[in-house]
């Protein structure tokens, strides 16, 4: 695929190489496989708010990129431990 | 950043068998002061948690060639204060740096850690990367800049501060191999 988010390169029994491209959802931080010539729609979609790709669990939902979502975790985070709870 | 290699080498001791149940390889996850946190070179230590991200993984077995499904998979995990693991990654005292300049990693990680219960690890959410493979092949993923696996920087009480590569199979029980590698920011 163009840009692809990764590469993953494994072998079947006989030997024989197993090459495919992997993306990594934008929304869940999961990395998908990229089955060669298989339907879009299998491997889940473009989130039209980030214009970055998702998976197919993530194609009904809300857009909330990881990276909010790890700001979210940090900060909460970082006010328990000001305040001395953690 | 500097970028770092784990691998759950017997140097770091006895590899775990592999079992019906997932059993973690290597974990890692943001720590003040994990293992891997002072270096005694430059005796610096970190004292803020730091975001990891994992680009490329290396997964195999070490045992008898087979035909045997396994399956491989990074939890999102929760790495508890106590761990019980096999081998410490600070016994060795070395640094984990692909570039030897680099000072070492502030992350917690633990290598053979010796199963995978509630008292060790706690898994959360869906895993973001799994896969099943032939006990004979070896497999190998890497990512491009921008999508690599992250963890995030908060303590074990937030939840979801590490990763875990974790392994099982039904019929093989032998050995298996993993090796991370990632950086910090």
């Amino acid at each position: 695929m163009r840009n692809p988010g990764g590469y993953a390169k494994s072998f079947d029994e006989r030997g024989i190489g197993l090459e495919c491209d992997t993306f990594t959802c934008f929304h869940c931080n999961t990395v998908v496989h990229i089955k060669p010539k298989c339907h879009p729609d299998d491997l889940g979609g473009v989130c039209r708010l980030c214009m970055k790709m998702i998976c197919k669990d993530c194609v009904d939902l809300p857009c909330l990129p990881f990276e909010k979502k790890l700001e979210i975790m940090e900060a909460k985070d970082r006010a328990l431990r000001s305040y001395g709870i953690l | 950043m500097a970028n770092y290699g784990v691998t759950n080498s017997s140097q770091f001791g006895a590899q775990a068998a592999t079992g019906s149940t997932y059993s973690a390889l290597i974990a890692v996850a943001a720590s003040t002061a994990g293992a891997g946190g002072y270096n005694a070179g430059s005796g610096v230590t970190y004292s803020a948690f730091r975001r990891g991200k994992l680009y490329d993984l290396l997964v195999g077995t070490n045992g008898t060639p087979n035909d045997n499904a396994m399956e491989w998979i990074i939890h999102r995990v929760t790495v508890g204060a106590t761990l019980a693991w096999v081998g410490s990654v600070s016994s060795v005292s070395s640094n984990f740096a692909l570039d030897q300049a680099d000072v070492n990693f502030g992350a917690f990680c633990t290598v053979n850690a010796s199963g995978n219960s509630s008292t060790v690890f706690t898994l959360v959410q869906q895993p973001p990367w799994y896969v099943g493979v032939n006990q004979r092949a070896s497999y190998r993923w890497v990512a491009a800049p921008g999508s690599e696996i992250v963890w995030p920087a908060v303590s074990s009480a937030t939840g979801g501060n590490g990763l875990a590569l974790g392994v099982r199979s039904a019929a093989y029980t032998l050995t298996a191999t993993g090796t991370i590698m990632f950086t910090e920011q």
